[in-house]
């Protein structure tokens, strides 16, 4: 490296907002939340590694959880991703899915987010379904009439069995509700699954890519890895 | 139940109920010892090992792989990417023998198309790149002060680039994406390798996948009235340029300011119909005004003016007039021009001289006024070319003639030295195999024979293959 003067070049930043919003609820106890507090803590230096190359991304995480109740986790104050460390999240009661939504949109309101920034990232993990289905529904309505919650990338992430989740509510949670919800019905499915999902949309909501048509929607967000699945009755030769 | 990965190998089919946490997820796909062999290309048949996984993509990902003991990139396409289409372009490609020039061998180009049995899928080999080396400007951005590309290697950087764009364009290709994850530089030399080629096609085949990343996506591609082509190629060369001298995009003042949300529907327009470059003279509606921006605003103020000009034009009338872009030619022109006029300030800092500059040329660091040499003026048929004479300077074929581009090696024409019998007298020496004629002040001629010199005098000129060259100051 030269130690001559350098030409001033400087890059403009833009603010990346991710919010994780995770449940914590009793039937989350056991390998469920283990595996939940593991997938994230190796996924931060994961989409570290991602963003490293864009300095014009600066990203700011903060965590819901949500039981009985929503609450911070980590937050309400943002905390930019090379300081985030993810605190052991334990478990709780109830599944008070509407209530973190609550908490999130309060926080995606014009005059608390940047006035420059990119589409901000929303990632939902549940287990279960919400405890009060009619205000989750409220609650997600508001959230898509807020300007950046309509254009913030959504995922969410059902964890366990097809007859414990509410699939058709985690889907409408999604950005994209054409877009299979992503499944973890074991513990190495979540922690894939957390990793690709907040990685991904991470990259998708700021950095620019090569695109291969016309978008349909507003983050152009890559296909998750495929699974097949062997059930007991998988029909006739086709 | 069972749970199958097709990405990998099966999963444990345990629900949670019954595991531990996972200490490590899987790999994306597991390789030990897989083989890829090569179906068509340079030597059907050839053996390769896959070895580690490198990187992974939109289409694809890209692994190290062996071959004997050479190390080469192996890239295997997702299985819902690589389709006939995509197989049938990269069949081309490997057919095709890009290492002839050196504006060829800077494309890190298909070599053989593989099989990869063992995964039911196909992909091709490629030579691999050492990424310690090259980076891309995102990476060269985020390690300001640790790593610096001078303005001088920039220059090489930019002429290199356009003449492999040009060498490409000129084949009958268009590369269709252009951006700066595909463009790798190597900042101690100025030297860059062009990466992700499987997407070269035949200029105005539509078939491709890829249209582009939308920060350099042309107005016309952004709304879907063209394909990717050869003048879509000179808009993004022309972003990934601008970016490399600012760091900035070009279409970025207020008009993307003001944009809260910066989602594809915002590129849309502000890349698209209504996109105003930042600095159009006739147009302040897209000024970079915000103080983020300063850093933009103070390198277009220490941009050479030559490149300022191009710029201009490139992204005014060039901008919605695809046929007015600045072509490859002018971009190599001017590039070899301000890394010839590279000069160092008393206060260190390396300064390039621009002949289209008026004024005394001042550095960009102390913003003192600097002394220029004197020049030597190539009247080339089109534009001149102007070569600072300094002690040892050298007088190539490409200054002669540079719009055939730059040989490899350069052919040595001529070069200043000092005259043996006068000190403080210098002369260009003839180190070329034919005459020149010196034609002095006062109109006389002279031969100028091999390895003999014609003196450094103020006007005169001299005769060099059929090119007419004035000393100037």
């Amino acid at each position: 490296m030269s130690s001559h003067p350098t030409m001033p070049f400087e890059v403009a930043r833009r603010q990346l907002h991710f919010l994780w919003l995770v449940d914590y609820s009793g039937s989350m106890q056991g390998a469920k939340i283990q595996a939940l507090n593991q997938a994230i803590r190796e996924a931060i230096p994961e989409i570290r590694a991602a963003v490293a190359n864009h300095p014009e991304v600066e990203v700011l995480m903060r965590a819901i959880r949500f039981s009985d109740i929503a609450e911070w986790h980590v937050g309400p104050d943002p905390v930019p991703l090379d300081q985030f460390t993810w605190p052991i999240l334990g478990t709780d009661n109830y599944t008070n899915t509407a209530m973190a939504l609550e908490l999130a949109a309060g926080e995606l309101d014009v005059a608390k987010m940047p006035r420059r920034g990119f589409p901000p990232v929303l990632l939902l993990i549940s287990d279960g379904e919400a405890s009060d289905a009619g205000r989750y529904r409220a609650a997600l309505q508001n959230l898509l009439t807020l300007p950046w919650g309509k254009r913030a990338v959504r995922i969410a992430i059902g964890i366990g069995q097809d007859h414990q989740i509410n699939e058709r509510e985690l889907r409408a949670f999604n950005s994209d509700v054409e877009r299979p919800l992503l499944r973890a019905h074991n513990v190495a499915e979540l922690v894939e699954q957390i990793k690709w999902a907040s990685t991904a949309a991470t990259v998708a909501s700021s950095a620019g890519k090569s695109a291969t048509g016309q978008a349909t929607q507003n983050v152009l967000l890559p296909q998750a890895p495929a699974h097949v699945m062997l059930i007991p009755n998988g029909g006739d030769v086709f | 139940m069972v749970r199958l990965s097709t990405q990998g190998r099966p999963q444990k089919g345990v629900p949670f109920e019954a595991t531990e946490v996972a200490g490590k997820t899987r790999p994306h796909m597991s390789h030990p010892n897989v083989l890829a062999i090569a179906t068509s290309g340079s030597t059907p048949g050839r053996e390769y090992t896959i070895l580690r996984r490198l990187a992974g993509g939109g289409q694809g990902e890209v692994y190290l792989a062996r071959d004997g003991d050479r190390e080469v990139a192996l890239k295997v396409y997702h299985a819902h990417m690589g389709g006939a289409e995509q197989e049938a372009m990269v069949r081309a490609q490997v057919r095709e023998d890009m290492s002839r020039t050196p504006d060829q061998r800077r494309f890190v180009w298909p070599r053989d198309l593989v099989r990869v049995a063992a995964w039911n899928r196909w992909g091709y080999v490629m030579p691999l790149v050492d990424r310690g080396r090259f980076l891309d400007l995102g990476e060269l951005q985020a390690r300001r002060g640790k790593v610096v590309m001078s303005p001088r290697r920039n220059a090489e950087a930019g002429y290199q680039l356009s003449s492999s764009m040009r060498a490409l364009h000129l084949a009958g290709h268009c590369y269709r994406d252009i951006s700066r994850n595909n463009i790798l530089f190597d900042p101690a030399t100025g030297e860059i390798r062009i990466i992700d080629n499987d997407n070269v096609g035949v200029a105005g085949d539509t078939q491709s996948g890829v249209v582009g990343t939308p920060e350099y996506m042309a107005p016309e591609i952004i709304t879907g009235r063209a394909a990717p082509s050869s003048e879509t190629d000179l808009h993004a060369l022309a972003v990934l340029l601008f970016e490399m001298w600012t760091w900035h995009h070009p279409l970025h003042g207020d008009l993307e300011c003001r944009v809260h949300c910066w989602d594809l529907p915002a590129k849309q327009r502000i890349y698209g119909d209504q996109a105003v470059f930042i600095f159009d003279p006739r147009n302040d509606a897209n000024r970079p005004n915000d103080p983020d921006y300063r850093g933009v605003r103070a390198a277009w103020e220490i941009m050479p003016e030559t490149l300022r000009r191009l710029f201009t034009a490139a992204f005014t009338e060039g901008l919605h007039t695809p046929a007015r872009r600045v072509t490859e030619g002018q971009w190599q022109h001017a590039f070899l021009q301000l890394f010839d006029g590279a000069l160092r300030c008393p206060c260190g800092a390396e300064l390039l001289w621009d002949p289209a500059a008026a004024g005394p040329l001042r550095c960009w660091n102390c913003k003192k006024a600097v002394a220029v040499p004197p020049r030597l003026r190539i009247d080339t048929g089109a534009a001149p070319f102007h070569l600072p004479l300094v002690p040892d300077t050298q007088l190539l074929g490409h200054h002669l003639r540079p719009s055939h581009g730059r040989g490899e090696p350069p052919e040595l024409v001529g070069q200043v030295v000092p005259n043996p019998g006068v000190p403080g007298m210098w002369g260009l020496r003839n180190l070329s195999g034919t005459p020149w004629t010196f034609v002095g002040m006062d109109g006389a001629t002279r031969l100028v024979p091999p390895q003999r010199s014609a003196p450094l005098t103020l006007g005169a000129r001299v005769m060099i293959q059929n090119r007419t060259c004035t000393f100037e100051s």
